[in-house]
């Protein structure tokens, strides 16, 4: 291990099914760790599976040496997937990435400020996104496939 | 069921005491409705009692038909027992609502009472004439009372000195001045004492330590943040204004020398020693109004 791992404000979210605690990284002289290496160590620390563990919000302060981040260990799969938002799960690779381009959707957006009613709707519906069927059945296909220990 | 119908002879007179007194408690509630005002929350406060009763002796007679039913005939699927709910739920609903009027109840009987003692007739300025105030009272002189103590000394009153708010403000600007001495004084100790080498152990501070590794120690905005950011678990965005203020604290954690002007002269002179000077295009020779009037006809 070539950092230390500091946990504080620990919290048991029992609606969400989660732990919500805030991680203090301490790694002198080398730059800072991965968000991979950083999972394994709360992991274990936690006595939970890999891929329940979630890291984001990785921040080093000024002149290096100290790191601060957020981490959510979920119970199982099925609460990471059900509470989890959409572009963390994009990261994971569990949905895949959207196709749509940025330029897109100002087209859209500036279209939708001229209308009303029933076009406007019909305008919001045409655009490129993930439909929600469409992100169940990917979250469908990726529990089939995930076998837990 | 003869068993029965014994008890109920044995209780009978209760039964007919009861009822008789909710029917004289109704009458004195007629009685009442009569004599008081014609305000309107009187009226409704006999109304409601007149309703309590009304309902409280309507379900003592259907308790007693109920009895007499089970008793004698056995048919009980003829008589309507929704009834007999119904009231007993309305008389707890009662009960509880006589707890907000019950002040008003009391007021009544004691307003009765003094109606009994009193004349019969319809009184309704009583009250309007016992909350009058009483202009004896109001020229009372305690202090110069020749007519009760005439042999008695001139008495002056009572006065002690007082300060001004402009004083007041004045001695806390005062106290406010001797703590700053003395917490300068304090500070000049302390710098003394840590010049000197001690085998006591220094405190430091985070923000002393931060300063000492990184030339720089947080700000307040900069604790606000981060302690939002702890307590929501999110990141903020950073922006423009702490962007700078962080370029400016790098510049200041990374200044050394003053000799580095120097060097960076001798550098630049080195660098620009065969370019040529670009010379700035000249601004119009046009002064005052007519910069604006050509401004105007160029749009």
């Amino acid at each position: 291990m070539t950092f230390i791992v500091k946990t504080r404000k620990v919290l048991l979210n029992k609606v969400l099914n989660r732990r919500q605690l805030s991680v203090e990284l301490l790694h002198q002289i080398k730059p800072t760790p991965s968000q991979e290496s950083v999972v394994k160590e709360l992991a274990s620390k936690y006595k939970a599976d890999e891929r329940n563990v979630v890291v984001y919000g990785l921040r080093t302060t000024f002149g290096g040496n100290r790191t601060t981040g957020f981490a959510l260990i979920y119970d199982t799969q099925q609460y990471l997937l059900k509470f989890e938002p959409k572009f963390r799960l994009r990261r994971r690779g569990i949905i895949p990435k959207r196709d749509g381009s940025r330029k897109g959707w100002k087209e859209v957006k500036s279209k939708l400020k001229k209308t009303r009613g029933a076009e406007k709707t019909k305008i919001y519906m045409s655009r490129k996104t993930d439909k929600r069927e469409v992100i169940r059945a990917q979250k469908e296909t990726y529990l089939k496939g995930f076998v837990g220990k | 069921m003869s068993g029965g119908l014994t008890y109920f002879k044995e209780d009978f007179p209760v039964y007919s005491d009861l009822i008789s007194t909710i029917n004289d408690q109704l009458q004195s509630i007629d009685n009442l409705h009569v004599i008081t005002c014609t305000t309107e929350n009187k009226n409704n406060i006999a109304q409601y009692l007149r309703a309590k009763n009304a309902t409280m002796a309507k379900y003592l007679i259907h308790l007693n038909m109920y009895l007499l039913h089970k008793l004698n005939y056995g048919n009980l699927e003829e008589f309507p027992v929704d009834q007999l709910i119904e009231d007993k739920i309305l008389i707890q609903k009662i009960i509880q609502a006589q707890k907000k009027l019950q002040y008003s109840i009391d007021k009544l009987s004691k307003y009765q009472e003094t109606q009994i003692n009193e004349d019969d007739q319809v009184v309704d300025q009583v009250e309007k004439l016992t909350l009058k105030p009483r202009i004896e009272n109001l020229h009372k002189d305690e202090t110069n009372d020749k007519i009760n103590n005439p042999n008695q000394k001139y008495v002056p009153p009572k006065l002690a000195a007082t300060l001004s708010k402009s004083d007041l403000n004045k001695q806390k600007q005062e106290r406010r001045e001797e703590l700053r001495k003395t917490q300068r004084k304090a500070n000049l100790i302390k710098s003394i004492l840590d010049e000197q080498e001690t085998d006591k152990p220094k405190e430091m501070t985070e923000r002393d330590l931060q300063q000492l590794y990184y030339g720089r120690a947080e700000d307040e905005k900069q604790m606000e943040k981060r302690k939002y950011e702890e307590d929501h678990m999110t990141r903020l965005p950073t922006t423009r204004d702490e962007k700078r203020r962080e370029r400016i604290a790098e510049r200041k954690a990374n200044v050394t020398r003053l000799d580095d002007f120097q060097e960076f002269e001798t550098i630049n002179k080195v660098l620009n020693k065969g370019t040529k000077k670009i010379k700035k295009p000249q601004g119009s020779k046009l002064k005052g109004s007519m910069k604006k009037i050509v401004k105007r006809k160029r749009r």
